[in-house]
């Protein structure tokens, strides 16, 4: 009977502290969380080229095509400062639409589109981030993936030569270089 | 208690230098120490700060890409390391993200939570947390931990050379400071020494040697200054001692010459009261003749003037023309005799006038000689200097002294007169001030004077002689006293007598005043005769009508005035008045002849007294007469007075 109750009781206590770690796990960023704070990191890694707009911009333009997969997310990083400007996000509902972009984000919706849009973009100097590693063997700069249920980066250098920006080589030793796919 | 105090000063001195240099050798260790320790410190915390700030740099990416792995392979990498115990990454929530525990160290060590910035040293080890920054925006923390002990080991090997370097400096101190210090001890103990042995001995001829030129040496020099000093003070001491009675011989000898000095002043004095008494008694004299002397000489007057008369009423040759003669002489001598003592009188001050003294003297000498076998010799310096003197009493003086010597000299011989310029100074004759005097000095070979009556010979009434009046010789002394001068005299009993007279020399020269030559001639004028005593205007009267004037009397000043008035009214005014200087109980000539001289400041006064030297027969024109005649006159005289004045008056009228 004693026995039983001590029981009941720690079930319990093993229980609220059960509860308590699942709060924590709550706590723990979720993945898209974990993708927009490194987005805007990937700002602090990243040299735009000497003639972009990026330096006479006062914002930096963060623009997402498509459908926006943050679902809230980007509330932590939206009008925050970095570099000195302020970080500004649109989303852009058709590829042909977004100008001026210094960030732009594909998400995995329009995987299919990644190639296109890809070519769409004619300036340089935006720093394209894909949904996917795939996306970045296709042309994006920075493609992101999972590995042991943790958000990774792939990185296309030859994207990001021809889009003249510099990765930070702390970036680099962070990500998986990956090869464009042979045409 | 004292017992620095009781050490040698030696002992003193290298115990102060090993004291001074020992502490300052440790203090400079210590600082040294210190310092290097600080150093040290310094330098591991910057180089802790350092490489904490590489390690956050590095994990930057780590830590915003949330990569652990990469973050725990960097901080492997402190491994090379060995003072490095361990390290850890805090991410932005401050959980330990990546972490480095040294090898030897796992398990024992115990992560701190994250702590504000800063390093802190503990017991073995220096802690250091930094705040990690991206973007300006801290993003996490490195914290590191500094292995201690080989500072430690190295401080107390760094004390330990210090310690050694200390001791050995102290003993080569020790060594030099034990040699060095005689430097300064050397020279004061054998200051020390040298007082020491002076002490002992009292030689103060000793000196200590100098062997610097410093303070030492200049506390030295003075010492034998003050050595030489000493040594000096009883060298004089000793002379001192000596002189005194030297000195006190030369005192004794001083004072006894004052004492001299105060005894000759004392015989001076004596002789000044002595003269002064002389003086006095003279004037006692002079004031009893003075007051008989105006009645004897209207006497006189009467006597005189009535002889003189009646001889010219005698045939000259008779037997009564003789006895007038006789009559005339005796009255000639009793107004010598009145003449005499009048001197004395205060009233018969000498009329003075610059005078060529040489004249009186010889004329009064030759004169006094005249039927004497003594002869005169004269020696008169050239250029004498001028004197103002009343002829008539130098004359007497030179007279009386001449039949004084002539008297000494019965058996004739040279009487020797000299005169000549002295200057006096200070002292040299005791009653007379310094300044220019003529000398006469009148020298005989007589019997001379004995000592005891030489003191009284000025005395009235003093005489050796038979017949002497005791008078000349008073009279001479009196004469000179009031014109200025002194009389002295030296006599030896047997070999003679030398009278000496200084008279002061005058500032004026001689005037020849030339007496009008006057004559007998019979005259004519009225004339207005005023005396008290009537047989006196008689005589006059007589006198005057007999050679031709008209007179007229009066008794007193102012019947003279009312006569001299009335007669000018009735337009026969008279040409002169005499009048008599003193009139008992009356208006006398003084007063009447200003009254006189206001009604007619032309009329011709001539003032008659007894007392011929009295200031105003002295000085008559000086108040308001014309001239003087001197009671008693002989009828010539008299008329001789008259003329000149009524000549006077002709002469101012041309």
């Amino acid at each position: 009977m004693n026995r039983l109750v001590l029981k009941i009781t720690l079930f319990f206590c093993l229980t609220a502290f059960g509860v308590a770690d699942v709060s924590a796990q709550e706590q723990k960023p979720g993945e898209y969380q974990v993708k927009a704070l490194f987005l805007y990191n990937f700002i602090n890694f990243v040299d735009w080229p000497a003639d972009s707009s990026f330096y006479k911009s006062p914002t930096i333009n963060f623009c997402i095509i498509g459908e926006d997969p943050f679902d809230g997310a980007l509330d932590e990083i939206r009008d925050e400062t970095v570099k000195g400007k302020t970080l500004t996000i649109k989303i852009y509902r058709s590829f042909e639409e977004p100008r001026g972009c210094h960030l732009l984000f594909i998400p995995a919706s329009e995987n299919n589109r990644t190639g296109q849009i890809l070519r769409s973009i004619r300036e340089t100097g935006v720093l394209t981030v894909a949904d996917t590693e795939d996306s970045a063997r296709q042309g994006a700069i920075i493609g992101f993936f999972m590995e042991h249920n943790k958000v990774r980066f792939a990185v296309n250098l030859d994207a990001a030569r021809k889009a003249r920006l510099i990765i930070r080589a702390k970036l680099l030793k962070l990500a998986r270089i990956v090869k464009p796919a042979a045409d | 208690m004292n017992t620095f105090g009781d050490i040698s000063i030696k002992r003193k001195l290298t115990f102060i230098i090993m004291v001074t240099s020992t502490v300052a050798l440790l203090l400079a260790g210590v600082a040294y120490v210190f310092y290097d320790v600080l150093t040290m410190r310094d330098a591991m915390v910057q180089n802790v700060s350092m490489l904490s700030e590489i390690i956050g740099a590095n994990s930057t990416a780590d830590l915003v890409f949330n990569d652990q792995r990469s973050a725990t392979e960097n901080l492997a990498k402190l491994s090379v390391n060995p003072h490095i115990v361990a390290s850890c990454i805090y991410n932005r929530k401050g959980e330990i993200f990546a972490s480095y525990v040294r090898l030897n160290k796992v398990g024992k060590l115990h992560l701190p939570a994250l702590h504000k910035d800063g390093h802190q040293f503990e017991t073995d080890s220096l802690t250091q947390f930094k705040r990690i920054y991206l973007d300006n925006k801290p993003i996490g923390a490195v914290y590191l931990q500094f292995d201690l002990s080989d500072l430690h080991a190295s401080v107390l090997r760094f004390v330990l050379i210090v310690l050694v370097i200390v001791l050995s400096a102290s003993a080569i101190a020790l060594l030099l400071s034990s040699r060095l210090q005689k430097l300064i001890s050397q020279p004061l103990l054998g200051l020390a020494e040298t007082a020491k042995t002076i002490a002992h001995e009292k030689d103060y001829s000793l000196r200590a040697e100098k062997q610097s030129r410093d303070e030492i040496g200049t506390l030295i020099d003075n010492f034998n200054d003050m050595l030489e000093q000493i040594q000096d003070r009883d060298t004089r001491l000793a002379r001192h001692s000596e002189q005194l009675e030297d000195e006190v011989t030369l005192r004794t000898a001083e004072l006894k010459k004052a004492n001299e000095a105060l005894r000759a002043q004392i015989a001076e004095k004596q002789l000044i009261e002595e003269e002064l008494f002389r003086t006095r008694n003279l004037e006692s004299l002079g004031i009893l003749a003075g007051g008989i002397a105006h009645d004897f000489n209207n006497l006189l007057t009467a006597i005189l003037g009535n002889s003189s008369l009646a001889k010219i009423t005698t045939e000259p040759g008779s037997k009564l023309y003789t006895r007038l003669e006789e009559v005339e002489k005796a009255s000639i001598r009793a107004r010598d005799l009145t003449q005499q003592l009048l001197t004395f009188a205060k009233g018969g001050a000498p009329i003075k006038k610059v005078t060529s003294i040489p004249d009186v003297i010889c004329d009064s000498a030759r004169f006094a000689l005249r039927g004497s076998n003594l002869r005169c010799s004269f020696t008169i310096m050239e250029e004498l200097w001028p004197v103002e003197v009343d002829e008539g009493q130098i004359s007497q003086v030179i007279s009386n002294l001449a039949i004084n010597a002539d008297q000494a000299m019965p058996e004739g011989g040279i009487l020797e007169i000299s005169v000549k310029n002295v200057t006096l100074v200070q002292g040299e004759i005791v009653t007379l001030p310094p300044g220019r005097y003529i000398s006469i000095s009148i020298e005989d070979r007589g019997i001379g004077i004995s000592k005891e009556h030489l003191s009284k010979i000025f005395t009235p009434y003093f005489t050796t002689k038979q017949k002497g009046s005791g008078l000349g010789l008073a009279t001479c002394f009196s004469i000179i006293k009031k014109h200025g001068g002194a009389i002295a005299v030296e006599s030896q009993l047997g070999a003679g007598t030398t009278f000496r007279i200084y008279l002061p020399a005058s500032e004026n020269a001689v005037q020849r005043i030339e007496n009008g030559t006057s004559s007998t001639i019979a005259g004519c004028g009225r004339i207005l005769i005023m005396d008290d005593e009537e047989y006196v205007r008689n005589t006059a009267g007589e006198m005057l009508s007999h050679f031709g004037y008209q007179v007229g009397y009066a008794n007193d000043g102012a019947e003279a005035i009312d006569r001299y008035i009335k007669a000018k009214e009735s337009g026969e005014p008279y040409d002169a008045v005499i009048l008599d200087l003193t009139i008992p109980g009356g208006m006398g000539g003084e007063a009447t002849v200003q009254k006189l001289l206001d009604i007619d400041p032309e009329v011709k006064a001539i003032v008659s007294s007894g007392y011929a030297q009295g200031p105003i027969m002295a000085d008559f024109s000086a108040y308001g007469f014309q001239g003087m005649i001197a009671k008693p006159y002989q009828a010539e005289e008299l008329v001789r007075v008259v003329q000149n004045v009524l000549n006077q008056s002709n002469q101012a009228e041309k």
